[in-house]
């Protein structure tokens, strides 16, 4: 079970699909499918979890990380967002991200 | 459709695509969508976009940088610095995720050491171009790639363009130490597009409708000569893929050669382990691969069992071995070496290990399978040479060196290293390998590169990383590449601890880890943390790197009683620190 910490804030905008634990849900589940990250180490995530580090994402992993979450939740991410993503963000700052922006931008 | 006899420059050769309508450049999205422009609209737009640069004071000889995701508009971007007698340079785009610090150094030594006078990207990337364009002195300006169509294409006015001159520039690795570019002139591009045509040379119209599929980045030598200009050169129609799209979806490259009956798709070594691995059946329902000829199989160190994992799972779906190619090339020398015989499932031979190792010399025995990269291109020949440059007989291991039309005449606007790479009209390639029964076979690297999934790095650009973590010895830091059987070629990183830190082996390990990871997108297979004066070096003190990464894998380099992190697999406890480190150690436990 993925952790969700003590450091996650409630979704602004509050809806069945956008709860963190819905996001959470999906990230968890991704990253055993899609990253084939081991059961045991997705146990080991939490908000405070870097992602790139944390989710062992090389530069192939980072695209199927980015492409399922632009998928799931219908938007495209800024290169802004990805450049703070990626510079030490955490699971925690990617599910805020998601938050604010899920079905704000369709994807091509 | 029948290559016409030696045309001068690549200027001539866009010019002929004029009322080519039945083959042409196709874009495939991720839905599968496919946008088809033949090549007649092609040329109108590169024209456009010739007279685009023109208008803007772009003259022949004038380096533009091109910075652009696989699409039409790099087509344009591209054709129209060749139309105008600019030199294109095309450059990766920044990572996703990951620090762009390291980007953005890296892009701004590129584009100032070829004096890059203009910069076309689009709207997105060049959002985040900012800070490496800062201080490049040569730039003139950066443009939206849109605006490349907004000049009158009867503007054009045709460049006087030497065949000798650059037709492009080839970055060889994306270095911070020493950005280097490989002159592509005209007529060493043309000469490997005639060579490489004679796989061709005998195919049908129907055949080239069928034509190529790519989904290589187009900033890579294999994706921008080997499939984007050998497109045009014949022509035939060339599908496109975007390489991301590929990562996240392995299928779509082998449903997209089915549905376009491709006769030929080239692809590194990983790539053909991905879907071999990744794809599942049900993905391919319906798909036929028995019209793909040429599954050319290069751009990095090839793994046998990883080429055999491919024949044999997509053999179901039609795919047949002798479509398997294995190839050797570079873009010093415009692009192809050697192709293995297309007739032939890949010949793989097996060698005495001990012998291979120890004496440099090639026998039949056991312990090392190697493919055959198979024969010099018409037109090149291939000499094995010692370290002093003296010729050696064939099984015998030594730098493999070539001769021929499409060598390169040197790295843009650096003497010094144009003078290592080229000798008495040979190119050294820096790869070692020897011949055996007339086919050349490789069995590594001389210069210090690492190869990891098509994608040239220097080990100085890994060293930089890991040598901001703090607690290692200044210097002493080792990056190399290592060739793991069914896994292909690995980075391994060896560091020296400083004695006056009291930073944990594993926590040193962490942070060097993250730091690459962040920095570069690549994942170490290992990072080992060594007492001070473990790495082997020279009589003058300079770092062995071969040496070193061969006493690594032979288990020859730390002292048994060394706790590093390599010999830690089996106390891992279920926390943070113990996941990251048994990552480092197997990362499929």
């Amino acid at each position: 079970m993925l952790n969700a910490g003590k450091t996650m804030s409630s979704p602004q905008h509050p809806s069945p699909a956008l709860t963190e634990e819905a996001i959470l849900a999906f990230l968890t589940a991704h990253a055993t499918d899609a990253l084939e990250l081991p059961r045991a180490d997705v146990e080991q995530i939490t908000a405070d979890t870097r992602i790139v580090e944390g989710l062992r994402l090389d530069s192939l992993r980072q695209v199927v990380l980015i492409t399922g979450v632009e998928e799931r939740f219908g938007f495209e991410f800024e290169p802004e967002e990805l450049a703070a993503l990626g510079a030490g963000g955490t699971v925690g700052d990617l599910v805020r991200v998601i938050q604010r922006r899920a079905g704000t931008a369709p994807v091509s | 459709m029948a290559a016409i006899a030696s045309p001068g420059t690549l200027v001539e050769r866009v010019l002929a695509l004029r009322g080519c309508e039945r083959y042409g450049a196709r874009f495939v999205n991720r839905s599968g969508a496919a946008t088809f422009y033949p090549y007649d609209a092609i040329l109108t737009r590169a024209l456009t976009a010739a007279a685009a640069y023109q208008t803007r004071g772009i003259r022949a000889g004038d380096r533009i940088a091109i910075i652009l995701p696989t699409s039409v508009g790099f087509l344009d971007a591209f054709l129209g610095a060749v139309l105008a007698g600019a030199i294109p340079a095309a450059l990766y785009p920044p990572v996703r995720l990951g620090r762009l610090d390291e980007y953005y150094a890296r892009t701004r030594d590129m584009l100032g050491a070829v004096g890059t006078r203009l910069l076309v990207t689009d709207a997105r990337t060049g959002r985040l171009l900012g800070r490496a364009v800062e201080g490049v002195s040569s730039l003139d300006t950066t443009l939206d790639v849109g605006a490349l169509g907004s000049a009158a294409a009867g503007s054009w006015s045709r460049p006087h363009v030497d065949p000798d001159a650059p037709a492009f520039l080839q970055f060889s690795s994306g270095t911070t130490v020493e950005p280097k570019a490989v002159m592509v002139s005209h007529a060493n591009a043309l000469a490997n597009l005639t060579m490489i045509d004679t796989l061709f040379r005998n195919i049908t119209d129907a055949e080239a409708e069928q034509g190529g599929v790519c989904w290589l980045p187009l900033y890579h030598d294999m994706g921008l000569l080997g499939c984007l200009l050998l497109g045009l050169y014949h022509p035939g129609t060339i599908t496109y893929i975007n390489p991301e799209h590929f990562i996240v979806q392995p299928a779509l490259w082998l449903r997209t050669i089915s549905r376009f009956r491709a006769i030929c798709s080239p692809a590194p070594d990983f790539a053909y382990g991905v879907c071999a691995s990744k794809i599942r059946d049900e993905e391919l329902e319906g798909v036929d691969l028995s019209h793909w000829r040429y599954a050319l199989n290069g751009a990095e160190p090839i793994d046998v069992e990883t080429m055999n994992r491919f024949c044999a799972r997509f053999a179901r779906w039609g795919f047949r071995p002798e479509a398997m190619m294995p190839v050797y090339g570079l873009a010093e020398a415009g692009l192809a070496v050697t192709f293995s015989d297309p007739a032939t499932p890949p010949h793989v031979e097996e060698f005495d290990r001990e012998r291979l190792a120890s004496a440099g010399v090639a026998r039949p025995g056991k312990g090392r399978r190697l493919p055959s990269v198979g024969r010099p291109m018409p037109g090149l020949q291939i000499e094995i040479r010692d370290e002093r440059d003296r010729t050696l007989p064939d099984g015998e291991v030594g730098t493999i060196m070539v001769a021929g039309p499409s060598i390169t005449r040197g790295y843009f606007a650096h003497p010094d290293l144009t003078a290592k790479l080229l000798r008495g009209g040979w190119l050294d390639t820096g790869d070692l390998g020897f011949i055996h029964q007339g086919e050349l076979y490789i069995t590594g690297r001389k210069k210090d590169l690492i190869i990891i999934r098509g994608r040239n790095i220097a080990p100085q650009e890994i060293e930089a990383l890991a040598a901001g973590a703090p607690g290692l010895r200044t210097g002493c830091i080792i990056a190399g590449g290592l060739m793991v059987e069914g896994e292909g070629e690995q980075l391994i990183v060896l560091a020296e601890k400083d004695p006056r830190s009291d930073r944990r082996d594993e926590e040193l390990a962490a942070d060097i880890h993250a730091r690459i990871l962040e920095g570069i997108g690549l994942e170490p297979r290992a990072i080992d943390v060594l007492k001070p004066g473990t790495l082997p070096r020279t009589s003058s003190g300079k770092l062995r790197r071969a040496a070193a990464i061969q006493a690594f894998a032979a288990g020859e380099l730390a002292p048994p009683t060394d706790p590093t992190a390599l010999r830690l697999l089996g106390e891992v406890a279920r926390s943070q620190l113990a996941w990251a480190r048994r990552r480092f150690v197997n990362r499929d436990s």
